[in-house]
């Protein structure tokens, strides 16, 4: 599974990276810091999932989540955020899944994997 | 933006493995021939041996150059399952792309062509029409081109498999150049294979066309969401323009047109990605308006 990680803070990336790097299978094929770039390597690079960040630097959580489905309409998405009042709004903006940054890591793994099983239109809440 | 130095390497050695190994092997009966007896495999089994086996050996000849499409969709199975099979299909049959790059697609190959032809008309260089008085001949090299010779058979391996695991690392440029020399070298053994159009051309001038040539190809591809379906497309028109009018190698204008063509794209797309930066934002605020 390639997946391609979106989130303004370094550190949060390599922890991704380092996590996601030691499950057989899953490949982080590009990082994006904003959404711009996110879109552009969304269209490049054609990842499995993207793992999205719901504060990034230049456009809201919602409006990525939008811009992803006109680029890419069956790209699982995850969103990940440290505020848990966000779940439901990243849910109805067409997330697959969320991830509370303060989980540990291994529901992040559970999330991949459940979103990979429920496919395009599947979801989950973690 | 960063690419991460994660690189799917082993998947995409297998891929090119599995893509030479099946056009290599299948190219090399004919090649023997070609090389020993300077026939093609055609011409030595109605002259020379007419048996079963050689004729197992002409239709392997046939599927030749299905090595790139075979091994995009063999690798993809094994490391990525049913799933991942679906998406590349998908890739080709989603018709929900920018129309205006299908056009471009369409259109590019035969202006990269056709008009530094027609600077050298009143050089005195006739344009070779031949093929108009049979326009069936040329819906014959279309339907190949589309399917068999280019088209199908080399897009889902360069562009819908290669591309994006290239472009994971490197810039769309750089990974254009890569991929346009080991698209190149791929071609080898039709220089020595009778009656292909490679033989007796020079062999470097193919490589330069193929290095520019893709990144052409990235450019239609970044910009059409990476649709092999829009990569076919040029490819056929690319092959088909070719026939209809052979010999632009020889043209010095072409290599303007089509070094000033690439220039121009870099220039104004940017190398990272060769998409237009305008184009995010606008798709950002067109949903930010909806």
């Amino acid at each position: 599974m390639r997946i391609l990680l979106a989130d303004d803070q370094e550190r949060v990336r390599y922890g991704l990276r380092a996590l996601l790097r030691q499950q057989p299978g899953l490949h982080v094929v590009g990082e994006a810091e904003n959404a711009h770039d996110l879109l552009a390597l969304t269209t490049v690079l054609h990842p499995d999932l993207v793992l999205l960040d719901w504060h990034l630097p230049d456009v809201p959580g919602d409006k990525v989540l939008l811009s992803l489905r006109q680029v890419a309409p069956e790209l699982p998405v995850i969103v990940l955020s440290g505020q848990i009042g966000i779940r439901e709004a990243a849910l109805e903006a067409g997330a697959s899944a969320f991830f509370s940054k303060s989980s540990p890591p291994d529901r992040l793994l559970d999330a991949i994997r459940r979103v990979v099983s429920a496919s395009t239109d599947g979801r989950c809440d973690t | 933006m960063n690419r991460t130095e994660k690189f799917e390497g082993r998947n995409l050695v297998l891929f090119f493995v599995v893509a030479f190994g099946w056009s290599w092997l299948l190219w090399l009966p004919s090649v023997v021939i070609t090389v020993t007896d300077n026939r093609s495999l055609m011409y030595w089994m109605y002259d020379v041996d007419m048996s079963i086996g050689l004729g197992l050996v002409a239709i392997g000849g046939v599927v030749s150059t299905l090595g790139p499409l075979v091994a995009a969709f063999a690798v993809t199975g094994i490391t990525e399952g049913r799933e991942g099979v679906r998406k590349l299909w998908r890739r080709f049959w989603d018709l929900r792309l920018p129309g205006a790059w299908l056009l471009v697609s369409l259109v590019a190959p035969f202006l990269l062509v056709v008009v530094p032809r027609l600077i050298v008309v009143p050089l005195g260089y006739p344009l070779y029409l031949g093929w108009a008085a049979q326009p069936f001949m040329v819906l014959g090299w279309v339907l190949n081109n589309f399917t068999r010779s280019g088209g199908m058979s080399e897009e889902f391996g360069w562009r819908g498999y290669a591309l994006p695991r290239l472009q994971a690392r490197w810039s769309a440029v750089v990974s254009s150049i890569v991929l346009g020399a080991i698209w190149a070298v791929w071609h080898v053994p039709l220089w020595f294979l009778a009656g292909s159009s490679q033989q007796g051309t020079s062999l470097w001038l193919f490589l330069v066309n193929q290095i520019l040539m893709s990144v052409l190809y990235t450019w239609v591809a970044n910009n059409a969401r990476g649709s092999i379906l829009v990569a076919v497309v040029f490819h056929a028109a690319a092959n088909t323009v070719a026939q209809m009018f052979p010999g632009s190698a020889d043209n010095l204008f072409y290599w303007l047109v089509l070094g000033l063509t690439v220039v121009v794209v870099v220039l104004v797309y940017g190398p990272r990605t060769l998409m237009r930066r305008q184009r995010e934002p606008r798709a950002i605020e067109a949903t930010i308006s909806k």
